[in-house]
């Protein structure tokens, strides 16, 4: 890969890796750094990796970055995901979004990480494995589990119809 | 599987437990086996839920079950094929058999539709805010830290073979003295006297001339200009009376040479072309170097390029005055 195609990627991927680090880690300086520094890890290797293979590899690298981040933050006892906004309850009104948001923040890391992955890039099963390097079972299973988390939490809230 | 867990079979009863194919018999071996070596238990995002309070709460030997799409669709397994169906993992045979089954059942079709809202969209007003900065441009200044670094090597590399071997640059005044009878001290300044012995390369005609000199060391930071740059201005600066040598000098050494029929001298107006495709030579890279300057004849940077390796700087004011004897 290029620096041109290196850029292209850039353009393409940086706002799924920031939704995606944001939905994890609920702090926008936060998802920043994790976004600065996958595509930095990305450069150092770029010469290594095809371009048509940059998504996996960005997203694998956002996914292990991220791991390693709440690994540490756990460990420091420090770990603020908390957003004033996206934290805020639910509101009365309907709201899907942030009661989907609030539901998705309650998955485990794993769970939202899969769930995030088939969502919103489209992954299929295999690739999702790849990435997360789980089986592809495991990865069925997690998301049918979020799945299921996220609908009884809709249903909890009563504001789905 | 054997029923006897250990260290050295458990990663397959792990991992078939993962997967949904352990028997429940099993399961409670693995676990109570886990339990007894808690530093073998991963972390709890990667294990399915199995607290105290979620295995009342869930019936967690169905967890334990694996997804058959072939099966009869019934109340008991509908949440499963809603959820297949919500993947488009459903044949077109099983998702008609679902849909009649939520027909057919109160309380379904609004579960199908509670699953349905569990597809997250992403919101496009979020985006990472500072993309130019990510871009390759914003990286390089570290590479080029490096770059930069590399290029003076190899550029002090190549002028130090340069002087090594084809010239030769000494200090030594005992070595002049010997191997330069001939040697003839010039005013150099007001305060530095340099001695200067030349002589035609033996090595074969036409390559570089050998050149020594020495000079008085206890000035030497008072010359205004650095060592290549110095000889030449000491040719240019004076007259070499002693020194009545005709140099057999490449034509690639400069690009201007010019030859004093008075005094025989060649004069190097460019050293750094020299210099330049020495380097080439050497390491078998394109070198290129070029300066600029404003209307004022001041230096106003440069560009040197040796192999892919490029870099060029501005240069300030300040710095037009310390460059100035540099050719």
């Amino acid at each position: 890969m290029n620096a041109k195609e290196y850029n292209t990627a850039v353009d393409l991927y940086a706002d799924g890796l920031f939704r995606f680090a944001m939905k994890h880690l609920r702090n926008e300086m936060s998802a920043k750094d994790i976004v600065q520094e996958t595509f930095m890890k990305v450069w150092d290797k770029h010469e290594e990796i095809q371009a048509d293979k940059v998504k996996s590899y960005l997203f694998t690298t956002a996914w292990h970055t991220l791991i390693n981040w709440i690994g540490k933050e756990k460990k420091s006892g420090d770990f603020e995901r908390v957003d004033p906004y996206l934290s805020s309850a639910p509101s009365a009104e309907f709201d899907l979004p942030a009661i989907l948001d609030e539901a998705l923040n309650r998955l485990p890391d794993i769970q939202k990480t899969v769930v995030l992955l088939r969502d919103y890039e489209g992954y299929s099963y295999d690739e999702i494995a790849e990435i997360t390097q789980l089986t592809e079972s495991q990865v069925k299973v997690y998301i049918f589990r979020a799945r299921q988390s996220l609908k009884n939490y809709l249903k909890s809230t009563d504001l789905v119809a | 599987m054997s029923k006897v867990i250990n260290h050295n079979n458990y990663e397959a009863f792990y991992l078939d437990y993962l997967e949904g194919t352990l028997s429940p018999d099993d399961a409670a071996l693995l676990m109570a086996f886990l339990d007894q070596h808690p530093e073998l238990r991963m972390d709890d995002d990667f294990m399915p839920v199995l607290s105290a309070a979620s295995a009342t709460e869930l019936d967690w030997k169905k967890d334990l079950k694996v997804f058959d799409a072939e099966a009869m669709i019934n109340t008991t397994n509908a949440e499963e094929f809603m959820i297949a169906s919500l993947e488009g993992d459903l044949k077109a045979a099983k998702q008609k058999e679902l849909d009649a089954l939520i027909a057919a059942t109160p309380g379904l079709a609004r579960e199908m539709d509670l699953f349905r809202h569990t597809l997250l969209k992403a919101d496009p007003q979020l985006v990472y805010p500072d993309k130019h900065h990510l871009k390759q441009a914003r990286i390089i200044p570290l590479y080029a830290k490096f770059s930069a670094a590399a290029a003076c090597a190899a550029l002090a590399i190549g002028i130090w073979s340069l002087i090594s071997d084809p010239i030769s640059l000494s200090n030594d005044a005992t070595f002049v003295a010997s191997h330069f009878p001939n040697a003839k001290t010039l005013k150099h300044s007001q305060e530095v006297n340099t001695q200067l012995a030349f002589e035609p390369s033996q090595d074969h005609a036409g390559s570089f001339r050998h050149v020594h000199y020495q000079r008085n060391l206890s000035n030497i930071e008072k010359l205004p200009v650095r060592e290549a740059g110095e000889l030449i201005q000491l040719i240019n600066d004076h007259e070499p009376v002693a020194l009545n040598i005709q140099l057999p000098l490449n034509q690639d050494l400069a690009s201007n040479p010019t030859n004093d029929s008075k005094t025989g001298f060649t004069t190097i107006y460019k050293p750094i072309e020299p210099i330049s495709k020495t380097i080439k030579q050497r390491f078998d890279k394109e070198v290129e170097y070029a300066a600029a300057k404003d209307r004022n004849g001041n230096r106003k940077g440069f560009f040197l390029k040796i192999g892919k390796l490029e870099i060029s700087r501005n240069l300030n004011a300040s710095k037009h005055e310390s460059l100035a004897g540099i050719q």
